[in-house]
């Protein structure tokens, strides 16, 4: 019996293009609370699924309990005793507690080859019981709180005999008393012999829980120390302690007269109490933890789901906004987090989706002008440098930064006075991330007010005049740039209590 | 060399190529036919295929439009009954309406019943199917209680209304004529006019089509309310062409349009089709349906043969696109 039951060596992971895991180590004791902490895209999610068997890495050893193995999928994981718990749980939502905890492994009558219900539902009120919980295990998933689900992962998890349980973000969607239960559970696990890796943002859940913590950082191992032996601001700098190379263009733009005012904006159950201007020609960086409401903030902004209380007004006159539609008459332009998804139409040409936005300006009583459209989207292609052989090629046949920059040019169609992007370079290679950032000055200096959404700190303070944070749907800070540092905003995203006003 | 003809693929010149694929097959199915009975491809029995598929194809233009922005409409048989039952018993009581009248007021009756299920559909946000399915049932039921039952035959309506289908302009059956008009409308409509390219937008990407400021609602209600008025203006020609009005007219016939739009390269799945397609599809099922019988074919193995060819067009559809997706990747430089 080794003192580690997992121990991962030199794990090397490689996409197309990008190098998600360069040569990182891990150690999980038997019986431990490890938290695994770093940025976004630091790494954490390719690593845990490396362990779970998801991803085969490229190089490197995994040894579990002294014995080198090798994961073919994530069943090899979970039949050694490995179960994940996401943060956005992944159940069957119109089936049974008892369904989801054994679906998969039902018990299975042997003789007549029929599941056995009676003993499954038993089981699972058991295991449920041991997690201190009382609900019937014949509930149906959907009527449960995400705590409660997140219960019934654990739950799923230890029915398969799991010894090791990465929980990943559990405590993201949770109240204060919600994760008070989950961490009790937590520890209850662990004294019962589970090693769990933790991954978290929120510094409480790994002081409060944790008894090591180890930080990844750009896709390395940055160390591992004892909680107790670690300031918070020394973990700080290991989480980001990454120096900002020349990758911001210099900042031409000049900050004019106010555009946009937001007054007390409030959305049930997503953000509150949001008051904060926007200027002509300023960035305004908005930032925070995925799941503060960022995007949900920009999207009631832009009418895709209308705001609930609170004002907005667009040079001064009050305004109310129900759908894109009325935004986009207005002046107001969104560029969607999942260009994929939300911002163009992957089947059809560049030139179709340069001017979806704004058929109206080539055509004369409805009639469409083809050879006007195309000239314009081909000269906005050409301004924002979208790498292609013709405007003719399909949306489908670019990389994600030139997608995104074919959705920048499609903004740019429209008459538009505000900008706001929603992580506009999330999923971009270094090439186009320096391509857009000069694109967003531009736009800036030629006196559009910006508003980027973006959980990249170094993007948020390479680019941004004044830096909005917001935690749990509340805005705690708003810095201008001089004084914003990475250790403040990410203090502003991790604490709730000073909210500002 | 294979990948060279990979690399030249997309699915613009897919398109062309599956209809020149349909094109050549009905040529193909046309010839044997006539060799197997020289009274295929006679006058008489041209006019008679062209007639019927005219009104197939007007519907099967509608449902194209429907099916691109992901919905469907089950219910345009029922529509065609009902208009056909209106206008039957108006002329049966008016035996001077104008013909011109007895069709706007068919186009009306299916306006208003496109409209009702373009409402339900966008604004109160139902399935398509579902709302479909359900007007066609209530459509169905309002063609037998405002028929009585009974059926409206040849002898009540007056001639003026009986010629709609028979008369013929130019040297060309009025039915093929309003059918190629319509056809020429579409053609335009969806290529070159803004509403054209938001339906496909719509359809292809609704988040999309949403964040461009392109408004569903009116884009929705627009598309069906289309689909009733053709279905409207289908129920007059059926009517005046079969000489009898009945509570059971065309039952079953949406799904024939439905076939003829799929044979057409149309995807269920929403904005991808196009008008020359569709036409082929319903000229292809117009072939079938008139070149088998005089061939001796049963109309049991009609079916069979109608419903086999739709599943080898779509097979051919699914591998061909699984095709040039996976050359898409290929080519994109990561």
């Amino acid at each position: 019996m080794t003192e580690h039951i997992l121990e991962l060596n030199g794990i090397t992971k490689e996409f197309p293009g990008v190098k998600a895991l360069d040569n990182v180590q891990f150690e999980l004791k038997t019986g431990e609370i490890h938290a695994l902490m770093g940025e976004n895209g630091a790494g954490k999610s390719t690593f845990i699924k490396v362990i779970t068997g998801v991803h085969q890495p490229n190089e490197g050893r995994i040894k579990l309990e002294g014995e080198e193995i090798t994961f073919q999928g994530p069943k090899d994981a979970n039949a050694k005793g490995i179960a994940a718990i996401y943060q956005h749980v992944t159940n069957y939502p119109d089936l049974s507690i008892t369904e989801n905890i054994y679906m998969g492994h039902e018990k299975i009558n042997k003789k007549t080859r029929m599941i056995n219900w009676k003993e499954m539902h038993q089981d699972a009120k058991k295991l449920l019981e041991s997690l201190g919980s009382k609900l019937d295990p014949k509930t149906e998933m959907s009527v449960l709180s995400v705590a409660q689900q997140q219960i019934v992962e654990i739950a799923k998890a230890l029915s398969s005999n799991a010894k090791i349980i990465i929980m990943d973000e559990p405590t993201a969607a949770l109240t204060h008393r919600e994760s008070e239960e989950l961490y009790k559970i937590t520890e209850r696990l662990r004294d019962e012999g589970v090693s769990i890796i933790f991954i978290s943002h929120r510094f409480e859940d790994m002081y409060r829980l944790a008894d090591r913590v180890t930080v990844f950082r750009d896709s390395q191992y940055i160390g591992t120390w004892n909680v107790v032996d670690i300031t918070n601001d020394d973990l700080i700098v290991a989480m980001v302690g990454r120096e900002i190379k020349q990758l911001f263009p210099d900042k031409t733009n000049i900050i004019k007269e106010e555009v946009l005012r937001l007054e007390k904006l409030g959305q049930i159950g997503r953000f509150k109490d949001i008051s904060i201007n926007l200027h002509r020609g300023e960035i305004l960086g908005i930032t925070g933890l995925v799941g503060a409401g960022r995007s949900e903030l920009c999207q009631a902004m832009f009418g895709i789901e209308p705001y609930d209380e609170g004002a907005m007004y667009f040079e001064g006159t009050r305004i109310s906004i129900d759908n894109p539609t009325d935004a986009i008459k207005l002046g107001i332009g969104y560029l969607p987090e999942d260009r994929q998804a939300q911002s163009l139409i992957l089947q059809w040409e560049i030139k179709q989706n340069i001017t979806l936005a704004s058929l109206a300006q080539y055509s004369k009583n409805g009639w469409l002008n083809e050879k006007k459209e195309r000239e314009i989207a081909k000269e906005l292609a050409e301004k924002v440098d979208v790498k292609t052989n013709s405007v003719f090629s399909l949306a489908s046949s670019l990389s994600g930064g030139n997608q995104q920059k074919v959705s920048v040019a499609k903004l740019l169609t429209t008459d538009l006075k505000v900008i706001i992007f929603d992580e506009p370079t999330k999923g971009v290679d270094i090439g186009a991330k320096s391509a857009i950032y000069q694109i967003i000055v531009d736009l800036a200096s030629s006196g559009y007010g910006i508003i980027m959404v973006s959980s990249e700190m170094p993007e948020v303070l390479g680019l941004s005049d004044r830096i909005a944070v917001m935690c749990e749907g509340r805005l705690t800070k708003v810095m201008g740039n001089e004084e914003a540092t990475q250790e403040k905003i990410l203090e502003a995203a991790m604490t709730k209590e000073m909210a500002v006003h | 060399m294979k990948d060279n003809i990979l690399q030249s693929l997309n699915l613009e010149k897919i398109a062309k190529f599956r209809e020149l694929g349909l094109l050549g097959f009905i040529i193909l199915l046309a010839i044997i036919i006539q060799l197997l009975n020289p009274a295929f491809l006679t006058f008489g029995n041209l006019r008679d295929l062209l007639t019927n598929t005219a009104i197939l194809s007007i519907l099967a233009l509608g449902m194209m439009l429907v099916l691109i922005t992901r919905g469907i409409d089950l219910s345009i048989g029922a529509t065609l009954a009902l208009s056909g039952m209106i206008t039957a018993l108006t002329v049966s009581a008016y035996g001077n309406l104008h013909p011109l009248l007895a069709i706007l007021l068919g186009i009306m009756v299916g306006i208003i019943c496109g409209v009702i299920l373009g409402l339900l559909v966008s604004k109160i946000g139902i399935l398509p199917i579902i709302a479909s399915l359900g007007l066609m049932n209530v459509f169905r039921g309002l063609t037998f209680w405002v028929g009585g039952g009974e059926w409206v035959s040849a002898y009540q309506m007056p001639p003026s209304f009986k010629s709609i289908a028979t008369s013929s302009f130019l040297g060309i059956n009025t039915l093929v004529l309003i059918a190629v008009v319509i056809f020429l409308l579409f053609y335009y409509f969806v290529n070159n006019t803004i509403t054209g390219r938001q339906i496909y937008a719509v359809g292809s990407n609704p988040d999309s089509a949403r964040v461009s400021g392109i408004n569903q609602t009116k884009i929705l209600i627009l598309v069906y309310t289309i689909m009733g008025g053709l279905s409207g203006l289908a129920g007059v020609l059926w009517v005046s062409k079969f000489a009898s009005a009945q509570g059971d007219t065309a039952t079953g016939y949406e799904l024939t349009v439905i076939a003829a739009c799929i044979l057409g390269g149309v995807s269920i799945a929403g904005g991808v089709g196009k008008v020359t397609g569709v036409l082929l599809g319903a000229i292809l099922l117009g072939v079938l349906s008139n070149g088998l019988p005089l061939i001796n074919v049963s109309p049991f193995w009609q079916m069979g043969i109608e419903g086999m060819i739709i599943l080898i067009a779509v097979l051919f559809n699914t591998n061909v696109k699984m095709l040039v997706e996976k050359n898409n990747l290929l080519r994109r430089e990561i």
